[in-house]
Parts: C-alpha cells; sequence; structure tokens
C-alpha cells in the first residue's frame, strides 16, 4: 500500500499506473480502496468519479476504522472537495473515544477544515508536551504539516524546543522549518 | 597522567569536603599549572563537579583546544560539551574537533551528543560529510543519521548520504535509508539510489524507498515502472502491506 500511497505522490507522471490502482478500488479491502483512491485523485487532473465515491462511502462507513476514514476525508480534501458529512465525521472523531494518536489527525483536520480550530489547536499544543515521546513527535509533524494554518502554535512549538527529549526536538524543528518554509512561500 | 589524576582526586576530595577555601586554592595552582594535562584534570574535575559555569574552568577548556596532541585536545572538547553555558562557536568547534581528531571511542561519545546539541552542530556538517567516506563502518553508519538530524534542510547532505544505500555493509545501507528518510530537503539527485532499492530483496529498504519517493513526489517519476512492478507483486511487501495507519494520516 505504501507503493500506492507513493505513485499518487509522484502525480501526473504515473498515469501508466492508473489500470493497476483502479483495479485496487475493487479490491474488497477499505483501506488499499482508500490508499489506491487517494492516488488515483492526485494522478488524474479531473476528480475521478469512482474513486470520489469509494472515499465518500468510507467516510460514512460508521464501522470503519477512525483512521481510514481520516485518510479518506484527507485525500478528499487534498482534491478539493469539502462537504459537511466531512467535517461532522472528523469532529465526532476528535470528540469520540479513539486513541490520542487518531485524535491527533483528527485535531489537524479539524483545522484544515476550519472545525472546532481553537479547541484543536489547544489538543495538539497539549499533546506536544505530552509525557509520551509518540504523541509529541505525531502532534509536532501535524503542525509541521498544516504549514501556515500552525501559526498560532509557534510559541508552543518554540516552547517544545526545550523539551528533554532530543527526539521531541528534532521533530520540533522539522516543524518550525516546514512553517516557516511555506509562510515564506506564500509571500510574493 | 598520574599529575592528572591526582589533581582529580584532591579537586574532588576537597568539593565533597564542602572545603570551599581549599578548593578555591588548589582550583588555582591547578588551572594555572603550566602542566596541561593537570589544568586539564582540574577543569575536568570541576566540570564533573557541577561548577563548569566558572569563567576560570572554561577558559582552560577553550585554551585547550588548542593543545598540539591530539588526545588533550579531544579531551578538553569532550569537557567542553559537557559544559551548558558554552558559546555556540566553542560547541560547534569542540565537535569539530572531536569528529576529525577523535579516536573512535570519543567519535562514538559525539555522535551520540549530537541529537541533543542539535542546531548548533550544523556547522559541523563537513567533518559529518568528511566521515560517509570514512573506512569504518561505525562511522558511516552514525554520520548518515547524526546529518539526517543536524542537516534535515540541506538537500547536498540527503544527496551525500544516498549514496551510503549501497554500501558494502548492510547495516550502513538500513541506516543511511532510514537518515534519508528523515530529511526535510529532498532533490532528483537521490532518486536512482532510491530507486534502485524498490528492485532489491530486503522488504524493508523496499518499504522506506517507497515513503522517501513519495517525499520526492514528481522528481522521482523514474520510480514508476519498479512501483507498478510491486503493484503487480502478489507476496506482502511495500506493494499490499499494511504501513502507515494513523502516523500515516498525521
Amino acid at each position: 500500500m505504501i507503493a500506492v500511497r507513493a505513485l499518487g505522490k509522484i502525480g501526473a507522471a504515473a498515469q501508466p499506473a492508473l489500470p493497476n490502482l483502479k483495479e485496487f478500488l475493487n479490491s474488497g479491502r477499505a483501506e488499499t480502496a482508500v490508499a489506491a483512491a487517494a492516488a488515483i485523485l492526485r494522478i488524474e487532473r479531473t476528480p475521478d468519479q469512482q474513486a470520489v465515491s469509494a472515499l465518500e462511502r468510507e467516510v460514512k462507513n460508521a464501522l470503519a476504522p477512525s483512521y481510514g476514514r481520516l485518510s479518506a476525508i484527507k485525500a478528499l480534501l487534498e482534491a478539493g472537495l469539502s462537504g459537511q458529512v466531512m467535517k461532522e465525521t472528523v469532529e465526532a472523531i476528535f470528540r469520540g473515544p479513539d486513541h490520542p494518536h487518531v485524535k491527533i489527525t483528527a485535531a489537524a483536520l479539524c483545522l484544515r477544515l476550519r472545525e472546532r480550530n481553537d479547541e484543536a489547536m489547544q489538543f495538539l499544543t497539549n499533546a506536544l508536551a505530552s509525557s509520551e515521546a509518540v504523541a509529541g513527535d505525531l502532534a509536532a509533524q501535524a503542525l509541521g504539516n498544516l504549514g501556515e494554518l500552525a501559526l498560532p502554535a509557534v510559541p508552543a512549538l518554540s516552547q517544545a524546543l526545550q523539551n528533554r527529549e532530543p527526539r521531541l526536538r528534532i521533530a520540533v524543528r522539522r516543524a518550525l522549518w516546514r512553517i516557516n518554509s511555506a509562510t515564506t512561500s506564500q509571500k510574493p | 597522567m598520574i599529575r592528572r589524576y591526582l589533581t582529580f582526586g584532591v579537586l574532588l576530595a576537597a568539593i565533597w569536603a564542602g572545603a570551599e577555601e581549599d578548593l578555591a586554592a588548589q582550583m588555582n595552582v591547578a588551572l594555572n599549572s603550566p602542566n596541561p594535562l593537570v589544568r586539564l584534570g582540574a577543569a575536568e574535575s570541576l566540570v564533573e563537579a557541577g561548577r563548569a559555569s566558572e569563567a576560570r574552568v572554561t577558559s582552560t577548556l577553550v585554551s585547550l583546544l588548542d593543545h598540539d596532541r591530539a588526545p588533550t585536545r579531544c579531551d578538553a572538547a569532550l569537557a567542553v560539551l559537557r559544559c551548558e553555558n558554552q558559546s555556540e562557536s566553542t560547541s560547534v568547534r569542540a565537535v569539530e574537533i572531536l569528529l576529525r581528531d577523535g579516536d573512535l571511542p570519543a567519535r562514538t561519545e559525539v555522535f551520540k551528543m549530537i541529537e541533543a546539541l542539535g542546531p548548533i552542530v550544523r556547522a559541523a556538517q563537513p567533518a559529518l560529510m568528511e566521515l560517509l567516506k570514512s573506512s569504518e563502518c561505525l562511522d558511516r553508519y552514525r554520520a548518515a543519521l547524526a546529518l539526517s538530524s543536524v542537516a534535515f534542510d540541506n538537500s547536498d547532505a540527503a544527496y551525500a548520504v544516498s549514496s551510503l544505500v549501497a554500501d558494502a555493509h548492510p547495516a550502513v545501507q538500513v541506516n543511511a535509508s532510514v537518515a534519508l528518510s528523515r530529511f526535510e530537503m529532498l532533490d532528483h539527485r537521490v532518486a536512482p539510489a532510491v530507486t534502485s532499492l524498490l528492485n532489491g530483496t530486503n522488504r524493508f529498504l523496499g518499504l522506506n524507498a517507497c515513503g522517501i519517493i513519495g517525499r520526492l513526489g514528481p522528481e522521482a517519476s523514474e520510480a514508476v515502472p519498479s512501483l507498478q512492478r510491486l503493484l503487480d507483486d502478489r507476496s506482502p511487501g511495500p506493494g499490499k502491506d499494511r504501513g502507515g495507519g494513523a502516523a500515516g494520516v498525521a
């Protein structure tokens, strides 16, 4: 599946792989179908209806694992698609009983969807100070990926540079570098 | 050498006994000794005793960084890195000395400190890049990871590390591949080395290569045929694994 993701990120040059990827939409495994649909949407310039339907199906499937539904939402967002169901799903996962690592992803998606901004940002910055190193690492990654949207978290990230855990400090430096790169690249 | 350890002993005994006046007197004598090893021993003992912030201690250590004997320079450099209040330029100099003149244990020590030191060792990048070509596989192994920590935004460093994915030593190959996945700035120059990993037999390297190709994006278009081959491969591996999960989404 990681190869599927890689093809998607290559983009238009991966068009020869589209037939294989479309085959995976009907593989019967939701996780593979979501990854393939996300890759197809990145490779094709116009949204492929079959891929969009596969992702929407996963978002609406309340029995599916939360991270699968969040992956589907992320792929739809990247394709420029957004809707009420997506917002409700992300919020339900953010507020629900999922593992904190999953909720970090949900919080980041809340921010992308401009939903529950303050709470989501607070959740991510609190996770930076978590005693569990992986949670801090994931929160830093999520904030770095948010780019300019994570600007309000810069003071908390700067504070986390003093953390005793070297791994977290490195993740935080990367996050700050990404936020800074995203901010400067958007300036004229 | 014996005089150096005697200095250690006398100073530590004075510190532990709380004999401040004795300590001050001993310190003056030892730190002003004409023998550089005695000066070094005194400064090291005081760093151990938590007195690294005293100006005399740091100035003694800094002056010993220029000593003509490499072991003395390296011992002084290690003590310098244990002082939290050192200036950035001094710390960088200490790291450079250890990477250039240190023996394997000394280099091991500095590699352990690199992640903790973080961006201040960025100036040591040339020394780290040089170690990628070391004949000692442990140096190559550690230098790759250290570069990915301190130079994660340097595509030249990433390119230099990419040459190690075909290293003769399998552990160096793995570490170089892990290090590459930690660089933020990657460009098309690393694509051939990474694509070659997709065609190898090592599943871990193949999986990691997929992640790096994803980061390269359109610059890794030459990897498309190899990735397609992986999709056709029905065995468990980079094409069909369950890698990613929540971390992949974030």
